[in-house]
């Protein structure tokens, strides 16, 4: 009887074994979420904290500073004229996505130290090569002016870089002394 | 004796043989049979160490955002956007199978996949690495790829799981807007016994 009983559960373990090669291949799903957020990017900096144009004076003398142009009497024959170096300030602006670019002048009289006039200092930025845009002529420091519209700015080979042109006049009837002048630039931007 | 009573005397003799042998079988036995079934189903399982993985925040420029588990990878070589991957170890797979089988880990990721944001969907890369490398690993493939990661890999069960590394690599074009993105990574296993 033992006997028969071995013989029956052989019989199955062969069936099983031909029912099992049924599964042969065999198939699972493996899932992995993966998320981001992708802030993008909007920056622009200009390429010097500070430019000094060192001793000035109303004839527009020059005193051997560095990167300054002196122009001697201004046009209008109110005082010296000075000129940063084309190249010496130098803003840049990326943007990804692209984004179509103004810039605008927001100092005001607050941020000037010193007792030359506010707005001797005149800022301009002359158009960008390859990036379109519309520039405005020199801009009084504390005129909120637009100085520069329509540019369009990506990232990589695709960011914007330009002058910052300075203008200085020295009037006859500024005081002597140290001036400082902070000059804020805002850059908004459109996708 | 003529032909037919010779006929009937040879009938009866194996007659009277066949009583003789009847009383061996007095005896009786009885057969007690039991059959048992069962239905193995086999083991067949992947899973993946953690069901999501968060680049945090990224930009075009690959930089770093502090995000733990994260490398920030800078810009990548052509210049058109910026890298991230995930840290090595970070998101493991596992894969059992008994009776052993072969397996082949493929992508099954559809754009549909993408499930959330405005990203180019095959911004995501994946790869199976293995360790020792040898050739059943490939390079990093496309999210929508539908491209073999892993083929012939032995799998058993207990000490003969088998586990690996996920490895995620994700590039933020200059062209890709801004805002959140999903990606739901799929990967078929096949097993072959």
């Amino acid at each position: 009887m033992g006997m028969r009983v071995t013989c029956s559960l052989v019989s199955i373990l062969v069936i099983l074994g031909v029912a099992s090669t049924t599964w042969a291949q065999r198939v699972e799903d493996m899932d992995l979420t993966v998320t981001a957020n992708n802030l993008g990017l909007f920056e622009c900096n200009t390429s010097v904290a500070s430019f000094d144009f060192g001793d000035v004076n109303a004839d527009g003398d020059d005193f051997g500073t560095p990167s300054v142009v002196a122009q001697g009497r201004a046009p209008a024959d109110n005082g010296g004229l000075y000129e940063n170096a084309p190249g010496s300030v130098q803003f840049t602006c990326v943007a990804a996505p692209e984004s179509v670019v103004q810039i605008v002048l927001t100092s005001d009289a607050t941020d000037h130290s010193g007792n030359m006039a506010v707005d001797d200092l005149e800022v301009r930025l002359p158009n960008v090569p390859g990036h379109g845009g519309t520039s405005t002529d020199y801009q009084l420091f504390s005129s909120q002016a637009l100085l520069l519209s329509d540019l369009n700015v990506g990232n990589g080979p695709l960011a914007a870089t330009g002058d910052v042109d300075l203008r200085l006049t020295v009037l006859d009837i500024d005081q002597t002394g140290a001036n400082t002048w902070l000059v804020h630039m805002q850059a908004t931007g459109t996708p | 004796m003529n032909f037919m009573a010779r006929s009937m005397a040879v009938s009866v003799a194996g007659l009277v043989v066949f009583l003789f042998a009847t009383p061996v079988s007095a005896q009786s036995i009885s057969e007690a049979e039991v059959t048992a079934m069962a239905n193995n189903l086999g083991i067949f399982e992947c899973l993946t160490s953690v069901p999501l993985f968060d680049f945090g925040d990224v930009d075009a420029n690959g930089g770093s955002h502090g995000t733990p588990g994260v490398i920030p990878q800078g810009r990548n070589p052509t210049g058109t956007g910026g890298r991230y991957t995930n840290q090595p170890g970070t998101v493991m797979w596992t894969c059992r199978a008994a009776p052993p089988s072969n397996l082949q880990i493929s992508l099954a990721s559809l754009p549909s996949d993408h499930t959330v944001g405005t990203m180019d969907h095959d911004d995501l890369e994946i790869r199976l690495p293995s360790d020792p490398p040898d050739s059943w690993t490939t390079g990093y493939q496309l999210f929508t790829s539908n491209a073999t990661l892993l083929s012939s890999i032995p799998a058993g069960n207990g000490p003969f799981e088998v586990t690996g590394r996920v490895e995620l690599r994700l590039t933020v074009l200059d062209t890709d807007p801004p805002g959140p993105n999903t990606w739901v990574v799929r990967m078929v296993v096949t097993g072959s016994l």
